[in-house]
């Protein structure tokens, strides 16, 4: 029988004092804690009373409380701006009750292999604000690249500078509609009637968990839409796999090269719906 | 055609609303009265022997009443299929073996005050095994090298083939004509191997079960099962308690498909109370009900067909071997369905082989699963008529009808294979199967889309068909029964052993009764599955319940009728020949014109002279199995870039003989149909090189869910089986019979690839489609 | 530890250990209308309405939601006095087993009470965490078109 004691700070200072205190975890309204089980600690952080649920957006700045959930996000962009790449990504995860309970917050802490929160995060350029011991603001690869940022540090709030006005285009990976994706595909781009002005392509799910195919951005940027037809296009999209119960490596690298190709292809060539 | 009041129409269920309202109780809302807790470990080892069970870990933890093994709990051998005694599958397992044959095989039951407790003590049991050499691959199960899984003693309590030396769980053999003959007049041969599938039935409320005492120290359990009668006899055998201080109660079930009709958690909660004289509850984890519960058969299905040019059907050789995984419940019948429901289908060929082999493996245990065999068989059947159709040049349909049984024609196949008992001569009543295919045909857009290979980008139509028949029961083995009694009021109760776990049962059978005494269904109050209150019933399997159940409940509601109109014939100083049932719960007397409501006729029976309780009882077990038929399409997009391959339509075509309550037939169809839809392509068992399933969960055991729906249409034909209650024939099964083959047909029909495995994931169906491309030089 | 959750519009107070779901407090406290089918957030017959959203019961630390308002299917409509939605799935023929009936109806009724005249598309996505292995889905998608029409005739 487990002994560990819940708090429920109302402040932040309050909060960040309780996670310096040995096995102590955040819970945020989500999931994870209850698969991952929480008898092994002493103490749990419950975020709902610091007002973290909340988005703002202005002049295409969007900013949004960590422990808001993936519905709310969903929802609030569905109403201002229906083609953001977020809102579809989010708006497609899980399913609707679990939707109700994913926050931003223990997503982005998390962001497992099967992250919808990953590829758009990396092509918006979304940058993640903590408080706390290791407190700041931190673009993906660095968060990604040091696990250590994490400790002693509250995620409060994920910024997305540049949100609007992209042409987007988000697809993932399923066996069936709800199902955690084997892989996403996130893609942005502006347009100059014939001419791709800038695209931002990230695949998600495989061996390097998110990968910008930087390459193919470049050579896209600037070029006619004519290069879509391309049949090098694919092979600029190569991503390498691990093997997972969707399907093999060798089989999911090449569904991620063809849908990249069809995410351009519908981002870039047909109308806005 | 007959006007029924009751009978025929799509009356609501009588227990959707409690359902829907949340009063109905499933065996874990009972409220137990200061229950212990039972929680399984399990072996990590696919083949070993135990060496040595350490539970002083477990006993120390506080709150631990008991830890059975192995090596303190003896049993005899027997099976866990809920059949008929004696069962025909063989008695090869014990409470706990001491040699273990699977990974997720039961070794321990932990006993104790709390769940939370008992896990935790289920973790603390050390188990010591010597590995044995495992088996996994059913086709090399007979080799002279391959393991031996079974041998100390194990046994078929029938004179059924079991040769466990060999892994044969069971065989059935059987042949007609001259094969070999056949074949040497064919203008060619088609040879084609199937293979089909583990998969776990997934019904939404796992096993349970919990014994507690009634007020006199009999021990009462209430289980998610569908066999309670045979669950009460087997518990006595299994645990030494009598039967006459067991009492098998079934309240409300959520889902069965063929999971429970399996004895699996009743006699270790049922020995854990006797022992300590204290209630006890068990409930499985959805990883325990795909390990540890039953599944469908795999099974590799091999057809050998000879055939002339102008379509003649000269032999037909079926060879099935089926992997019945570490025990044999169900091995011997299941394989004969894959014979006995698929053969006779083309009953004009007239020389037939059926060779069949179940084969013991060290993966999960095989069981009931809806279809039983019969979807296993018609996914190999209907894609190889397919394929003959087509290299014939004809019509796929054209060649069905050419070939199908019709009413009034028999088969050599019934009287040849039986369910470990001999098999029932008969003839078909009622086979509507040429109206299935023709409404389906049409609804589908058959003409329009066939061979057209109609195409958006790189997606790919096509459409494709299936055909099946099932059965009502099993001839001569089944048998339900029903008593009735009126009261006062002028109502009924109705008690049936009938066992229903959400098909709709005690509507169909309250809806036979009512007909009958011509009253209004709320005129019947249906009580069932008590092994103390109510009579008899094989349960709810082998699509038994409305022909046979039916018919005893048929039976005696016409018995309680003829003690109705003697007794107003009484009150009314007539013969009961001039009395008559009219609508209402009334007799009128067609000399007088006096009428007679029931409620005055059952208090003069009761009350005022030669007073007696108006009841009867009855018992029917069928003669024959009159099949039910159905006839599916599917129309499909291929994406031939990823593979993926959508249903974009699907429709169900059946004949059931007259649908007793056409809102729970449909109701049927449809979850049959979409259960099979993704048997056919999301469903699958993953294993790791030890033979541990690695996606015991439902996030990696993939079912449809509504973002997948098809378009769905059924089509429900008219029709009328002279020997069944109200003209009616099963329903329940048949409908996953064809959504598999339907799929793979019409995937042919697109991109011209055979998907002779199951199931069609889109890795699958784009290597097959590479594969195709370098045959045809890169197309 | 202790806590008061608003259970059907009452006020409970119940015991749990720290770890316990919503669920565990919910069926060990006679709410055996949640059922448990997976208790890893898929199947979707533990869901119940938390604030009015839908969520899996099985994955809600029961203390991350004490003060809260739940609502189960035993609060929307009695046997009795049945809620429209309760009514229009037993007409429907949407109710076999049963086992998901409960969360399918809170499920659809979250649905409703933001949007009284769904399409079908968007009934599908609101009952896309709600598994049934019995009905096929087709006669549940009936009884909640069924639903909305009664309920918003009724305004």
């Amino acid at each position: 029988m487990s002994t560990v004691q819940w708090y429920f700070p109302e402040t932040l200072d309050e909060a960040i004092s309780y996670l310096g205190r040995d096995k102590t975890v955040i819970h945020g309204g989500g999931t994870s804690l209850i698969k991952s089980g929480i008898a092994s600690f002493e103490g749990i952080v419950d975020l709902s009373k610091l007002g973290l649920n909340y988005l703002k957006a202005d002049k295409g700045i969007l900013e949004i409380g960590a422990s808001t959930t993936f519905g709310e996000v969903a929802e609030s962009l569905a109403n201002l701006h229906p083609e953001c790449i977020l809102g579809k990504a989010l708006g497609s995860a899980a399913s609707t009750p679990m939707r109700n309970r994913i926050t931003l917050g223990g997503s982005v802490s998390l962001l497992p292999l099967w992250s919808d929160l990953i590829g758009p995060m990396s092509v918006l350029h979304g940058v993640i604000c903590t408080e706390g011991r290791n407190g700041g603001t931190y673009d993906l690869p660095a968060w990604i690249a040091d696990r250590t940022l994490q400790r002693g540090s509250l995620v409060t709030s994920l910024l997305f500078p540049d949100a609007v006005d992209w042409r987007a285009y988000y697809h993932r990976e399923t066996r069936v509609g709800f199902d955690y994706p084997s892989l996403t595909v996130s893609v942005l781009a502006r347009k100059n009637n014939n001419t791709i002005e800038k695209v931002r392509i990230a695949v998600s799910g495989g061996l390097d968990r998110i990968r910008r195919l930087k390459e193919l951005e470049e050579r896209l940027s600037g070029a006619d839409l004519s290069i879509l037809s391309s049949p090098d296009l694919r092979k600029m999209a190569s991503v390498e796999f691990g093997g997972k119960p969707a399907g093999s490596p060798e089989y999911l690298s090449e569904i991620a090269a063809v849908r990249v190709e069809r995410a351009l292809k519908a981002v870039l060539m047909e109308e806005e719906s | 055609m007959t006007d029924f009041s009751v009978v025929g129409k799509p009356l609501h269920k009588v227990d959707s609303l409690s359902l829907a309202c949340g009063t109905a109780r499933y065996t874990s809302d009972y409220e137990i009265h200061e229950p212990l807790y039972l929680v399984f470990a399990y072996s990590n080892v696919a083949h070993g022997d135990i060496l040595s069970v350490d539970d002083a870990g477990a006993r120390e933890i506080d709150g631990v009443v008991d830890v059975f093994h192995s090596f303190n709990t003896s049993s005899d051998l027997f099976t866990t299929a809920g059949q008929g005694y004696p069962e025909p599958s063989p008695y090869d397992t014990r409470l706990f073996n001491k040699r273990v044959r699977y990974v997720g095989e039961i070794v321990a039951a932990v006993v104790a005050e709390s769940r939370s407790v008992a896990l935790a003590a289920a973790k603390a049991i050390k188990i010591e095994y010597s590995e044995l050499p495992t088996l996994f691959d059913p086709e090399r199960s007979r080799e002279k090298d391959a393991p031996c899984l079974h041998g100390e003693g194990a046994f078929a309590p029938l004179p059924v083939p079991y040769r466990p030396e060999e892994n044969v769980a069971g065989e059935v053999l059987f042949s007609f004509g001259d094969p070999e003959k056949g074949f040497a007049e064919a203008d060619f041969i088609v040879d084609e191997t199937y293979r089909t599938h583990y998969a776990a039935h997934c019904a939404m409320e796992p096993h349970a079960a919990s014994a507690f005492f009634d007020e006199k120290g009999r021990l009462v359990i209430v289980s998610s099962t569908q066999v309670p009668f045979h669950a009460r006899r087997t518990v006595s055998k299994i645990t030494g308690i009598p039967a006459r201080m067991i009492r098998v109660v079934k309240p409300r079930i959520g889902g069965g498909f063929g999971s429970k009709q399996e004895i699996i958690l009743e006699p270790y909660v049922a020995l854990a109370a006797w022992k300590f004289k204290r209630n006890v509850k068990a409930e499985l984890e959805r990883s325990e009900v795909f390990t540890t519960a039953r599944t469908r058969h795999p099974m590799r299905v091999r057809i050998r067909t000879g055939v002339k040019n102008d379509g003649t059907v000269t032999a037909l050789e079926m060879d099935d071997v089926m992997n019945t995984g570490a025990y044999g419940a169900h091995a011997l019948t299941v394989l004969s369905n894959a014979g006995s429901k698929v053969l006779p289908m083309f009953n004009k060929i007239e020389n037939m082989a059926f060779t069949g082999r179940a084969v013991y493996t060290n993966l999960p245990v095989g069981g009931a699963y809806r279809g039983y065999g019969a979807t296993q068989g018609y996914f190999a059947f209907n894609q190889h008529m397919d394929g003959i159709a087509r290299r014939l040049g004809v019509d796929f349909l054209e060649f069905v009808k050419r070939w199908h049984i019709r009413e009034g024609e028999t088969s050599e196949v019934f009287k040849a294979i039986g369910e470990g008992t001999e098999g029932v001569d008969q003839t078909i009543k009622s086979c509507k199967l040429d109206e299935c295919i023709d409404r389906g045909a049409e609804e589908i857009g058959w003409k329009r889309l066939r061979g057209k290979k109609i195409s958006r980008g790189s997606v790919v139509k096509g459409v494709g068909a299936a055909i099946s028949m099932q059965g009502s029961g099993i001839p001569k083995v089944d048998m339900g029964s029903a008593s009735m009694k009126m009261n006062d009021d002028g109502s009924f109760n109705l008690y049936v052993g009938a066992t229903d776990i959400g098909t709709g049962s005690d509507t169909i059978l309250s809806q036979i009764a009512a007909e009958t005494l011509k009253v209004p269904l709320h005129m019947i109050f249906i009580l069932s599955s008590d092994t103390d209150l109510t009579p008899f019933d094989t349960g709810a399997y082998a699509s038994s319940t409305t022909y046979v159940s039916g018919q005893a409940v048929l039976r005696c509601a016409q018995d309680i009728r003829s003690q109705i109109l003697s007794v107003a014939a009484a009150m009314s100083g007539s013969a009961p020949d001039d009395l008559a049932l009219k609508e209402n719960g009334i007799a009128v007397n067609s000399k007088t014109g006096e009428e007679l409501p029931f409620d005055r006729i059952a208090c003069f029976s009761m009350y005022s002279h030669d007073q007696f309780q108006i009841q009867a009882s009855a018992s029917f077990t069928g003669s024959e199995s009159p099949a039910p038929f159905m006839a599916q399409f599917a129309e499909v997009e291929v994406d031939t870039e990823t593979g993926r391959v959508r249903v974009v339509k699907f429709v169900s075509a059946g004949d059931c003989g007259r649908p007793l309550n056409p809102t729970l037939v449909e109701g049927q169809i449809e979850g049959a149909t979409l259960n099979g839809i993704s048997y056919a392509l999301t469903e699958q068992y993953l294993f790791n090189s030890k033979g541990k399933m690695t996606n015991a969960s439902f996030w990696d055991y993939k079912i449809f869910g509504t973002l997948d729906l098809p378009v769905m249409k059924t089509i429900v034909v008219d029709s009328d089986e002279p020997t069944g209650p109200y003209g009616a024939k099963s329903i329940s099964e048949i409908g996953i019979n064809g959504p598999a083959p339907a799929i793979a047909n019409a995937i042919h029909d697109a991109v011209g690839i055979r998907m002779n495995e199951l199931p069609m994931t889109p890795e699958k169906v784009l290597r097959a489609l590479r594969e195709r491309g370098e045959r045809e030089g890169g197309a | 530890m202790k806590g008061t959750f608003f259970v059907n519009g009452r006020a409970k107070e119940w015991s749990f250990v720290p770890e316990a779901t919503l669920l565990d407090v919910l069926r060990a406290n006679g709410h055996s209308e949640v059922h448990r089918g997976c208790d890893e957030g898929v199947c979707g017959t533990c869901s119940v309405l938390l604030e009015g959203v839908l969520v899996n019961s099985c994955q809600v630390f029961a203390a991350s939601v004490m003060e809260k308002e739940i609502e189960t299917v035993a609060g929307i409509g009695t046997i009795h006095e049945p809620h429209p939605l309760q009514k229009a799935f037993v007409e429907s023929g949407a109710v076999q087993c049963g086992f998901c009936t409960p969360a399918m109806i809170l499920a659809a009724l979250a649905l409703l009470r933001k949007n009284p005249n769904p399409n079908d598309k968007e009934i599908l996505s609101a009952l896309d965490g709600n598994s049934c292995r019995c009905t096929g889905y087709v006669k549940i998608i009936e009884a909640v078109r069924l639903a909305a029409r009664r309920m918003s005739s009724h305004d």
